[in-house]
Protein backbone atom coordinates (compact mmCIF):
# COMPACT_ATOMS: atom_id res chain seq x y z
CA UNK A 1 0.00 0.00 0.00
CA UNK A 2 2.62 2.39 0.82
CA UNK A 3 4.73 1.16 -1.58
CA UNK A 4 1.93 1.81 -4.37
CA UNK A 5 1.71 5.30 -2.81
CA UNK A 6 5.58 5.73 -3.42
CA UNK A 7 5.33 4.87 -7.39
CA UNK A 8 2.56 7.33 -7.46
CA UNK A 9 4.67 10.06 -6.05
CA UNK A 10 7.23 9.43 -8.02
CA UNK A 11 5.55 10.15 -10.94
CA UNK A 12 4.35 13.63 -9.81
CA UNK A 13 6.12 16.93 -11.27
CA UNK A 14 7.56 17.52 -7.88
CA UNK A 15 9.51 14.19 -7.71
CA UNK A 16 10.78 14.18 -11.47
CA UNK A 17 11.56 18.14 -10.78
CA UNK A 18 14.16 17.80 -7.48
CA UNK A 19 15.59 14.33 -9.66
CA UNK A 20 16.51 15.64 -12.34
CA UNK A 21 17.57 19.14 -11.34
CA UNK A 22 21.41 19.35 -11.13
CA UNK A 23 21.39 21.79 -8.08
CA UNK A 24 18.33 21.33 -6.07
CA UNK A 25 19.04 17.76 -4.76
CA UNK A 26 22.70 19.03 -3.52
CA UNK A 27 20.81 22.14 -2.02
CA UNK A 28 18.06 20.29 0.28
CA UNK A 29 21.38 18.04 1.52
CA UNK A 30 23.05 21.24 2.52
CA UNK A 31 19.54 22.56 4.09
CA UNK A 32 18.90 19.27 5.74
CA UNK A 33 22.83 18.97 7.66
CA UNK A 34 22.26 22.68 8.39
CA UNK A 35 19.02 22.81 10.18
CA UNK A 36 20.67 19.87 11.92
CA UNK A 37 22.62 22.38 13.61
CA UNK A 38 19.67 23.92 14.72
CA UNK A 39 17.85 21.11 16.00
CA UNK A 40 20.17 18.12 17.47
CA UNK A 41 22.92 21.16 18.42
CA UNK A 42 20.11 22.82 20.57
CA UNK A 43 18.11 19.44 21.48
CA UNK A 44 21.56 17.87 23.04
CA UNK A 45 21.88 20.75 25.56
CA UNK A 46 18.86 19.89 26.82
CA UNK A 47 19.50 16.29 26.77
CA UNK A 48 23.12 17.13 28.69
CA UNK A 49 22.07 19.35 31.42
CA UNK A 50 19.25 17.01 32.84
CA UNK A 51 21.76 13.73 32.18
CA UNK A 52 23.89 15.58 34.43
CA UNK A 53 26.45 15.88 31.63
CA UNK A 54 26.49 19.84 31.30
CA UNK A 55 25.16 23.18 31.64
CA UNK A 56 25.16 22.26 35.42
CA UNK A 57 25.15 25.73 36.68
CA UNK A 58 21.53 26.59 34.50
CA UNK A 59 18.16 25.84 35.76
CA UNK A 60 16.61 23.01 33.76
CA UNK A 61 13.44 25.31 32.90
CA UNK A 62 15.71 27.82 31.46
CA UNK A 63 17.14 25.75 28.94
CA UNK A 64 13.93 23.95 27.78
CA UNK A 65 12.40 26.89 27.49
CA UNK A 66 14.86 28.78 25.92
CA UNK A 67 16.11 26.36 23.36
CA UNK A 68 12.95 24.46 22.13
CA UNK A 69 11.54 26.79 20.25
CA UNK A 70 15.17 26.49 18.03
CA UNK A 71 14.19 22.98 17.99
CA UNK A 72 11.18 23.24 16.51
CA UNK A 73 12.26 25.28 13.98
CA UNK A 74 15.28 22.80 13.44
CA UNK A 75 12.84 20.02 13.06
CA UNK A 76 10.63 21.93 11.12
CA UNK A 77 13.26 22.68 8.26
CA UNK A 78 14.51 18.80 8.75
CA UNK A 79 11.15 17.49 8.07
CA UNK A 80 10.22 19.75 5.34
CA UNK A 81 13.91 19.09 3.64
CA UNK A 82 13.72 15.42 4.15
CA UNK A 83 10.10 14.62 2.82
CA UNK A 84 11.90 16.48 -0.24
CA UNK A 85 14.56 14.11 -0.46
CA UNK A 86 12.43 11.05 0.22
CA UNK A 87 10.18 12.69 -2.57
CA UNK A 88 13.09 12.86 -5.51
CA UNK A 89 13.47 8.88 -5.53
CA UNK A 90 10.47 7.66 -3.04
CA UNK A 91 10.50 3.67 -4.12
CA UNK A 92 14.51 3.80 -3.41
CA UNK A 93 14.06 5.65 0.10
CA UNK A 94 11.00 3.53 0.92
CA UNK A 95 12.80 0.66 0.77
CA UNK A 96 15.86 1.52 2.73
CA UNK A 97 16.63 -0.19 5.44
CA UNK A 98 18.27 2.49 7.32
CA UNK A 99 15.56 4.81 6.71
CA UNK A 100 13.39 2.40 8.42
CA UNK A 101 15.83 2.21 11.19
CA UNK A 102 15.63 5.79 11.02
CA UNK A 103 11.63 6.06 11.45
CA UNK A 104 11.90 4.12 14.18
CA UNK A 105 14.32 5.85 15.92
CA UNK A 106 12.27 9.07 15.64
CA UNK A 107 9.30 8.19 16.80
CA UNK A 108 10.88 6.59 19.84
CA UNK A 109 12.75 9.83 20.37
CA UNK A 110 9.02 11.90 20.09
CA UNK A 111 7.45 9.12 22.17
CA UNK A 112 10.20 9.95 24.62
CA UNK A 113 10.03 13.75 24.57
CA UNK A 114 6.15 13.66 24.48
CA UNK A 115 6.28 11.77 28.06
CA UNK A 116 9.05 13.68 29.79
CA UNK A 117 6.93 16.60 29.19
CA UNK A 118 3.76 15.80 30.55
CA UNK A 119 5.24 13.85 33.26
CA UNK A 120 8.03 14.28 34.71
CA UNK A 121 9.12 17.93 33.64
CA UNK A 122 5.06 19.10 35.42
CA UNK A 123 7.20 19.20 38.70
CA UNK A 124 10.52 20.43 37.37
CA UNK A 125 10.27 23.41 39.76
CA UNK A 126 11.01 21.23 42.37
CA UNK A 127 14.63 19.97 41.00
CA UNK A 128 14.79 22.90 38.52
CA UNK A 129 18.38 24.08 39.92
CA UNK A 130 20.19 20.47 41.39
CA UNK A 131 19.94 17.39 39.73
CA UNK A 132 17.23 16.32 37.99
CA UNK A 133 15.55 12.77 39.02
CA UNK A 134 16.07 9.82 38.10
CA UNK A 135 12.99 9.49 35.49
CA UNK A 136 14.36 12.91 33.85
CA UNK A 137 17.90 11.57 33.72
CA UNK A 138 16.65 8.21 31.88
CA UNK A 139 14.55 10.71 29.48
CA UNK A 140 17.47 12.70 28.59
CA UNK A 141 19.73 9.94 27.75
CA UNK A 142 17.15 8.01 25.74
CA UNK A 143 16.95 11.51 23.73
CA UNK A 144 20.56 11.96 23.60
CA UNK A 145 21.26 8.51 22.10
CA UNK A 146 18.27 8.22 20.07
CA UNK A 147 19.16 11.70 18.70
CA UNK A 148 22.88 10.23 18.05
CA UNK A 149 21.43 7.29 16.44
CA UNK A 150 19.42 9.26 13.77
CA UNK A 151 22.13 11.44 12.59
CA UNK A 152 24.13 7.91 11.96
CA UNK A 153 21.50 6.18 10.39
CA UNK A 154 20.18 9.08 8.51
CA UNK A 155 23.72 8.98 6.99
CA UNK A 156 23.80 5.43 6.34
CA UNK A 157 20.64 6.01 4.24
CA UNK A 158 23.21 7.35 2.00
CA UNK A 159 25.53 5.26 1.97
CA UNK A 160 24.06 1.26 2.30
CA UNK A 161 21.17 0.01 1.05
CA UNK B 1 50.18 22.79 -1.28
CA UNK B 2 50.90 19.77 -3.78
CA UNK B 3 53.04 18.65 -0.93
CA UNK B 4 50.85 19.05 1.87
CA UNK B 5 47.94 17.06 -0.23
CA UNK B 6 50.79 14.41 -1.30
CA UNK B 7 51.56 13.37 2.68
CA UNK B 8 48.09 13.14 3.59
CA UNK B 9 46.63 11.02 0.47
CA UNK B 10 49.95 8.99 0.70
CA UNK B 11 50.31 8.08 4.24
CA UNK B 12 48.79 5.01 5.79
CA UNK B 13 45.86 6.60 7.44
CA UNK B 14 44.47 7.80 3.62
CA UNK B 15 45.67 4.20 2.24
CA UNK B 16 43.99 2.30 5.23
CA UNK B 17 40.62 4.60 4.71
CA UNK B 18 40.70 4.24 0.78
CA UNK B 19 41.00 0.18 1.29
CA UNK B 20 37.68 -0.12 4.13
CA UNK B 21 34.33 -0.33 3.11
CA UNK B 22 33.15 1.70 6.37
CA UNK B 23 35.99 3.60 7.34
CA UNK B 24 34.90 6.51 5.00
CA UNK B 25 31.03 6.16 6.15
CA UNK B 26 32.03 5.69 9.51
CA UNK B 27 34.32 9.13 9.93
CA UNK B 28 31.79 11.01 8.09
CA UNK B 29 29.13 9.85 10.47
CA UNK B 30 31.39 11.35 13.53
CA UNK B 31 32.56 14.44 11.90
CA UNK B 32 28.67 15.09 11.48
CA UNK B 33 28.13 14.65 14.71
CA UNK B 34 31.07 17.02 16.01
CA UNK B 35 29.47 19.66 13.38
CA UNK B 36 25.65 19.40 14.97
CA UNK B 37 27.59 19.95 18.35
CA UNK B 38 30.13 22.56 17.43
CA UNK B 39 27.49 24.80 15.64
CA UNK B 40 24.81 24.04 18.08
CA UNK B 41 27.47 26.00 20.99
CA UNK B 42 27.94 28.55 18.14
CA UNK B 43 25.15 29.52 17.64
CA UNK B 44 23.74 29.75 21.13
CA UNK B 45 26.44 31.91 22.25
CA UNK B 46 26.56 34.07 19.02
CA UNK B 47 22.81 34.67 18.95
CA UNK B 48 23.16 35.96 22.13
CA UNK B 49 24.96 39.14 21.16
CA UNK B 50 21.33 39.74 19.38
CA UNK B 51 19.63 39.27 22.19
CA UNK B 52 18.22 35.72 20.65
CA UNK B 53 17.89 32.58 22.28
CA UNK B 54 19.24 31.81 25.93
CA UNK B 55 18.52 35.64 26.86
CA UNK B 56 17.91 35.45 30.58
CA UNK B 57 21.89 34.28 30.70
CA UNK B 58 24.77 36.88 29.83
CA UNK B 59 27.00 35.90 27.16
CA UNK B 60 29.92 35.87 29.24
CA UNK B 61 27.63 33.22 31.13
CA UNK B 62 26.76 31.20 28.35
CA UNK B 63 30.53 31.67 27.00
CA UNK B 64 31.61 29.66 30.02
CA UNK B 65 28.69 27.12 29.92
CA UNK B 66 29.90 26.21 26.49
CA UNK B 67 33.45 26.20 26.18
CA UNK B 68 34.03 23.05 26.82
CA UNK B 69 31.20 22.04 24.38
CA UNK B 70 32.68 23.99 21.49
CA UNK B 71 36.46 22.38 22.92
CA UNK B 72 35.03 18.68 22.67
CA UNK B 73 33.19 19.40 18.90
CA UNK B 74 36.41 20.56 17.58
CA UNK B 75 38.67 17.31 19.26
CA UNK B 76 36.18 15.81 17.46
CA UNK B 77 35.78 17.19 14.07
CA UNK B 78 39.69 17.94 13.80
CA UNK B 79 40.61 14.62 13.68
CA UNK B 80 37.61 13.12 12.13
CA UNK B 81 38.17 15.76 9.64
CA UNK B 82 41.86 14.83 8.91
CA UNK B 83 41.47 11.07 8.31
CA UNK B 84 38.50 11.84 5.51
CA UNK B 85 40.72 14.39 3.98
CA UNK B 86 43.44 11.48 3.80
CA UNK B 87 41.22 9.59 2.50
CA UNK B 88 40.27 11.83 -0.35
CA UNK B 89 43.45 13.96 -0.82
CA UNK B 90 44.73 12.60 -4.45
CA UNK B 91 40.77 13.14 -5.64
CA UNK B 92 40.66 16.56 -4.38
CA UNK B 93 43.49 17.43 -5.51
CA UNK B 94 42.48 16.69 -8.78
CA UNK B 95 39.12 18.09 -9.26
CA UNK B 96 38.49 20.07 -6.16
CA UNK B 97 41.48 21.75 -4.69
CA UNK B 98 39.92 25.50 -4.58
CA UNK B 99 37.48 23.77 -2.61
CA UNK B 100 39.44 22.19 0.11
CA UNK B 101 41.50 25.65 0.15
CA UNK B 102 39.06 27.30 0.59
CA UNK B 103 37.71 25.49 3.60
CA UNK B 104 40.15 25.02 5.26
CA UNK B 105 40.87 28.53 5.39
CA UNK B 106 37.71 29.47 6.54
CA UNK B 107 37.73 26.89 9.09
CA UNK B 108 41.10 28.30 10.47
CA UNK B 109 39.73 31.88 10.27
CA UNK B 110 36.44 31.17 12.16
CA UNK B 111 38.29 29.23 15.10
CA UNK B 112 41.21 31.80 15.23
CA UNK B 113 38.58 34.57 15.40
CA UNK B 114 36.37 32.72 17.83
CA UNK B 115 39.31 32.42 20.31
CA UNK B 116 41.08 35.56 19.88
CA UNK B 117 38.02 37.85 19.04
CA UNK B 118 34.63 36.73 19.82
CA UNK B 119 35.50 35.11 23.33
CA UNK B 120 37.11 37.88 24.75
CA UNK B 121 34.15 40.34 23.83
CA UNK B 122 32.11 37.36 25.36
CA UNK B 123 33.74 37.44 28.35
CA UNK B 124 33.18 41.35 28.85
CA UNK B 125 29.87 41.20 27.71
CA UNK B 126 30.38 43.92 25.15
CA UNK B 127 27.46 43.88 23.44
CA UNK B 128 28.10 46.74 21.08
CA UNK B 129 31.00 45.70 19.44
CA UNK B 130 29.89 41.66 19.89
CA UNK B 131 26.94 42.24 17.58
CA UNK B 132 29.17 42.63 14.10
CA UNK B 133 31.79 40.37 15.81
CA UNK B 134 28.99 37.58 16.05
CA UNK B 135 27.62 38.54 12.69
CA UNK B 136 31.44 37.47 10.62
CA UNK B 137 31.69 34.45 12.79
CA UNK B 138 28.39 32.91 11.98
CA UNK B 139 29.29 33.87 8.21
CA UNK B 140 32.51 32.35 8.29
CA UNK B 141 31.42 29.03 10.83
CA UNK B 142 28.28 28.50 8.17
CA UNK B 143 30.44 29.21 5.12
CA UNK B 144 32.97 27.03 6.34
CA UNK B 145 30.55 24.25 7.09
CA UNK B 146 28.61 24.90 3.15
CA UNK B 147 31.98 24.51 1.62
CA UNK B 148 32.85 21.47 3.47
CA UNK B 149 29.44 19.79 2.45
CA UNK B 150 30.06 21.03 -0.96
CA UNK B 151 33.37 18.62 -1.23
CA UNK B 152 30.66 16.08 -0.12
CA UNK B 153 29.18 15.91 -3.54
CA UNK B 154 32.15 15.58 -5.82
Amino acid sequence: MILSWCEWLMETWVSAGIRESIWVYPMLHWAHILSNTLMFGTIIFLDLRLVGLGLSRRRVSDVAEQLLPWTWLGWILMFTSGALIFTSDPVRYYSSFFLRIKMILMFLAGFNALVFHFTVYRGVALWDDGRAPILARMSGAISLISWIAIVITGRAVGYFD
Amino acid sequence: MKPFFDFFGESTLGEWMRNSRYAFPAFEMVHLLGLGLLLGSILILNARFFGLGMRRQSVSELAYDFAPWTRLALAIMIPSGIALFASKAPDLWNEDRFGFELKLFLVAVAILFHYTVLIPLARSDNYRRGKPAAAFSLLVWFGAAMAGLSLEFL
